[in-house]
């Protein structure tokens, strides 16, 4: 009978999970639990079974409300039932209803204390709140209770990623690649957070993983051209920046991080051009007019470049790098008040750059 | 017919094409056909002769009769040889075209072509022509007149090289025309300004009263512009005494506080410097300095400190490291004249010309200009540091501040940020104008906008920040107490004494004097001290501030207004450089000045009685405060007494918190912390009333 639950369990959470990386093409089985299955889980009420399927019937249709009625019918009637709690916790999910959800998910591991996929929800909900050290706790509850699944410690770093604690990531990325030799989001994700201790060579070593793993994984092309950056190796920043472009031709942010490359490497015509690209994909994209107002400054084009910070700002009001370059092509047009206010914005924002500009002479005028 | 016109045409055609690339020299036997044309030329020809060959050597005369001469035959290259070298004296933008085609014509032409050549490229900075030009000059420079020009090649390569160098490094400056209120069609250079820019003495060559000097200019004479709400006012001569009609009247420095005048006179005709100063809102006649400072030899530039007891001059007299050399003397306060003047040392002193020198009223930044160093061309401008008592290697102030052709003088602002040079430039209005420098300190780096894809499973992207570059602000540290001195009932602005004291060392920096008619005063206040100022004039109270500037402190700006008290019964002054240790009351040394001022004070008048009071803050116990503040005054009346003053004649009072300037409920609604310390500050005090006289 256990075999038989878990198999049920499974097979609902493939359906059911829309977190993993790929959608499942299976079915929940077409409606009503067949009768066997119904006698191996003990399922004798008619009536009891009857709501059951009628829950999962409303869930298989995204009729959460519904289906939570269903369970909670099926609840009031025997209230150690585990599959009824799962699925209404899901339910709940399904109906953006947290706390709830977690109640359900806590409820399912305490009746059943192997149901790893129950933690995996709780961990999930709680990411998705941005509650990662209780997400990060969830996950390492299901990676307890299922050793074999690469995802619940994969999730485990990502949460402690979003946490700062880049050294605990790399560890949690670790054990996910361990349990899969070839996952590609771990390695790229690890190499993320290498990035973050300042180990640019693990980090370029395992983005170079992530590709050979799966090489249509535009980001993780744009994270190794990025890497390169850092190590202000231009050249092959370029380069991957560029395989990310293959893969992926409209990919706006692999776009403006090839035109900082190209930036940093004096090529000040290809960067414009890239962010000029950029901006055509994706016109609301604050960032590329910045950039291209830093290119315009060092062209001494100081007109375009206030231009471009005007834009920068339409779009993202509170962008402070665009104040300061906005400040400082005002101050070569000689707009001294107009490149002070700027700096005073940006400054509130939290430049310490504009600070030092707007303490100096230029704005006191000492 | 027709084809013997034809064959005429291509004849004279083909003539003239082979006649247009050879020299052709000034011979009429080759101008048969144009005899009268070739008359007039050659008159041209003859009479820029006359005035390329005279002893003073007028080469704006003589090339505009060259031109003429060559647009009739613009094929020889004596003559455009000659073109050459009249531009290269006062042109030399223009000089590049004549050399090279005197070249092309006849490469004989003169034993140094390539020489000039070679600094026609130069002063267009183009670097590596210049050096190839200078390179072949030297090589083929065999004859033995030609070893110093050779020598002076060797010297122009490796300014070349300086100046691919400094290409890289350019100065972060904007040069903006001061305009035409101060700058005229004539030429207007050597501004000189107070330490606040409130006055500005320059020189210029208009005509006026002035005849024309034997160079075929006018004579120079001083203007004065004052800078009113932001803006110099129009540029009027400085008349008698300082302008004499028939000589050469030039500004080469002005002291921090503007009253104290610098000035070039060459009627000795050696060059030396003269002084004029501010007296009751007239200059005074100008007195030549002593002859520690000025000697048979030239000396052009001079700079006063903050203080006004060290000058900084220039002069090529021997003994020195080549040229002009810089040089210091200090003035000898019991023999009220200047000292032997001391070479600044080879730091700053090169083989080559030192001129122009500049002491910041920061008192520790030097600015002058030398054509050694890394030079790239002609003088450039220099500044150098004072660190731990000596003067830092010289750093080129690169382009555009720095040209290949002469760059000479630049005064700076006490605020560092804004200076003032004279140039000849496009756009200007005509011949040399004055500029306004402004510093824009180092670069502003702009900031790029990155983002990555760092966590595969999450579609949204995560911002990564741009880290922002560290960045050192440079600036002056230092400060100016400008103000006006009045009298307290009358307000009528006074002329009186500013006393500067150095309480941590019980010295007298320096003393100056308020201006006659506007009562306005101008200290410069370098950092790293605590300050003692005492404003003094007879009749009156003496006015004591404190000021204390930190080290690092940057640049500040202080504004204080003195009303002198009359010496009447009743009045009170407040002794701001009196000092006690924190809870103490025996004096601190740094006490010294101001003691000795009141006892001057009592001294001045023998029968005054006066009275002596203590005041705290509000902090502390009440009982405390009354007997720390009676013990206090009872130290300055020890102090006098110890020192002749008879006891009979002071009285003294503890007030503790009592008689508090501000009270704590003004304090409570302040702001700031430091609004508040200020206030206590301002509380805590000795006083001294005067009880009769």
């Amino acid at each position: 009978m256990f075999k038989k639950l878990t198999c049920l369990t499974i097979l609902s959470v493939c359906v059911i999970s829309s977190y993993g990386q790929k959608d499942s093409t299976k079915t929940l089985g077409g409606g009503d639990v067949d009768q066997t299955t119904m006698d191996s889980l003990g399922l004798v009420n008619p009536e009891l079974q009857k709501k059951y399927n009628a829950g999962v019937k409303a869930f298989t249709a995204k009729s959460y409300m519904d289906a939570v009625q269903r369970f909670t019918e099926v609840i009031l009637m025997d209230e150690a039932h585990v599959d009824a709690y799962f699925y209404r916790g899901q339910a709940f999910k399904g109906l953006s209803k947290s706390s709830e959800a977690i109640a359900d998910f806590d409820k399912t591991i305490v009746l059943d204390p192997s149901r790893a996929e129950a933690a995996y929800f709780k961990g999930s909900i709680l990411l998705d709140d941005q509650d990662y050290e209780n997400a990060a706790k969830a996950f390492d509850k299901a990676s307890g209770m299922d050793k074999s699944s690469e995802k619940y410690p994969y999730y485990k770093g990502v949460s402690e990623f979003q946490m700062g604690m880049y050294e605990l990531a790399v560890k949690s990325f670790d054990e996910a690649v361990k349990r899969k030799s070839d996952y590609a989001y771990a390695y790229n994700d690890r190499g993320s957070a290498k990035m973050q201790t300042g180990d640019i060579d693990g980090a370029i070593a395992d983005y170079k993983n992530a590709v050979r793993h799966d090489d249509y994984l535009s980001f993780a092309y744009n994270n190794l051209g990025s890497a390169y950056k850092a190590k202000e190796d231009y050249k092959s920043a370029d380069k991957y920046y560029t395989e990310a472009l293959k893969r992926d031709t409209k990919y706006h942010v692999a776009y403006n991080n090839r035109g900082t490359a190209r930036y940093e490497a004096g090529k000040y015509k290809d960067a414009l051009s890239d962010y000029s690209r950029a901006i055509e994909i994706n016109p609301k994209y604050a960032f590329a007019y910045n950039n291209k107002a830093s290119v315009y400054i060092q062209m001494e084009n100081y007109k375009e470049a206030v231009k471009n910070c005007d834009k920068a700002l339409e779009i993202q009001p509170e962008f402070m790098e665009a104040f300061v370059n906005r400040g400082i092509a005002k101050e070569m047009l000689k707009d001294i008040d107009g490149a002070c206010a700027d700096w005073q914005d940006a400054f509130i924002l939290g430049s310490e750059n504009a600070e030092q500009y707007v303490n100096g002479p230029a704005c006191t005028g000492k | 017919m027709m084809k013997n016109i034809t064959l005429t045409l291509i004849t004279l055609v083909i003539g003239l094409s082979s006649f247009s690339q050879v020299d052709t020299p000034f011979d009429k036997k080759l101008f048969k056909e144009q005899k009268d044309e070739f008359k007039v030329a050659n008159k041209h020809l003859e009479e820029g002769d006359a005035y390329y060959m005279a002893y003073s050597r007028d080469y704006r005369k003589a090339v505009s009769e060259y031109l003429q001469a060559n647009k009739f035959n613009p094929n020889s290259a004596d003559l455009n040889y000659k073109i050459g070298m009249c531009y290269y004296n006062f042109d030399k933008y223009q000089m590049k075209q004549y050399f090279e085609k005197a070249y092309s014509l006849k490469p004989t032409v003169s034993n140094d072509i390539l020489f000039y050549i070679a600094i026609s490229y130069h002063i267009e900075g183009e670097w590596q022509k210049a050096i190839d030009y200078y390179n072949q000059f030297a090589s083929k420079a065999t004859a033995p007149e030609l070893q110093p020009m050779k020598t002076k090649a060797f010297k122009k390569v490796q300014e070349c090289k300086n100046g691919q160098d400094l290409a890289n490094k350019k100065a972060r400056v904007w040069i903006d025309n001061l305009g035409d209120k101060v700058n005229s069609k004539y030429p207007d250079y050597g501004p000189v300004i107070s330490a606040d820019e409130a006055i500005m003495v320059y020189t210029a060559r208009r005509p006026g009263v002035e005849e024309l000097s034997p160079d075929g200019a006018y004579f120079e004479d001083m203007f004065y512009s004052n800078h009113v709400n932001g803006a110099w006012e129009e540029g009027k001569n400085i008349g008698k005494p300082l302008n004499i009609e028939g000589q050469h009247d030039a500004t080469i420095g002005l002291s921090p506080d503007g009253h104290t005048l610098f000035i070039y006179n060459d009627k000795k005709g050696n060059g030396d410097i003269y002084i004029s100063s501010d007296e009751e809102g007239s200059w005074s006649k100008p007195v030549q300095l002593g002859k520690n400072i000025n000697t048979d030899a030239h000396e052009p530039d001079a700079s006063l400190s903050f203080d006004g007891k060290r000058l900084y001059f220039t002069s090529d007299k021997p003994g020195g490291l080549g040229a002009h050399d810089i040089y210091y003397s200090d003035w000898m306060e019991d023999k009220e004249k200047w000292g032997e003047a001391v070479n600044i040392g080879n730091v700053l002193n090169t083989p080559y010309e030192e001129r122009s020198v500049f002491i910041h009223p920061d008192g520790e930044t030097m600015y002058f200009s030398s054509t050694g160093h890394n030079t790239m061309g002609g003088l450039d401008l220099f500044q150098t540091k004072l660190v731990d008592g000596k003067w830092t290697k010289p750093v080129n102030l690169g382009p555009p501040l720095n040209t290949p052709d002469h760059d000479v003088q630049l005064v700076v602002a006490g605020n560092g940020r804004y200076g003032y040079a004279s140039s000849y430039r496009q756009g200007g209005y005509g011949e040399k104008d004055i500029y306004l420098i402004t510093f824009l300190g180092p670069e502003k780096p702009p900031m790029l906008s990155n983002e990555d894809n760092l966590i595969a499973s999450i579609a949204k992207p995560v911002k990564e920040k741009v880290k922002e570059p560290e960045l050192v602000m440079e600036g002056s540290n230092m400060a100016i107490l400008t103000g006006i001195i009045r009298d307290e009932k009358t307000k009528e602005p006074l002329q009186a004494k500013v006393v500067l004291v150095d309480n941590d060392k019980n010295e007298i920096i320096a003393e100056f004097t308020s201006d006659a008619n506007t009562g306005k005063y101008l200290v410069s206040l370098p950092a790293g001290k605590n300050y003692g100022i005492a404003v003094k004039k007879e009749g009156y109270l003496f006015h004591s501030e404190n000021f204390v500037i930190p080290e690092a402190s940057g640049f500040k700006e202080y504004k204080k207004d003195v009303d002198l008290k009359k010496v009447e019964v009743g009045q009170k002054i407040v002794l701001r450089n009196i000092f006690y240790d924190y809870g103490k009351y025996s004096l601190r040394d740094a006490s010294v000045n101001e003691l000795e001022r009141l006892i001057g004070l009592l001294n001045d008048n023998p029968t005054m009685r006066i009275e002596l009071s203590g005041h705290t803050d509000t902090r502390g116990s009440t009982t405390d405060n009354q007997v720390l503040s009676q013990n206090r005054a009872k130290s300055v009346v020890d102090y006098l007494v110890s020192h002749g003053i008879n006891k009979s004649r002071l009285e003294f009072a503890g007030y503790g918190e009592s008689q508090t300037l501000i009270s704590d409920s003004q304090i409570s609604k302040m702001k700031s912390k430091k609004e508040k310390e200020d206030a206590h500050q301002q509380n805590r005090r000795t006083e001294v009333k005067i009880l009769k006289l």
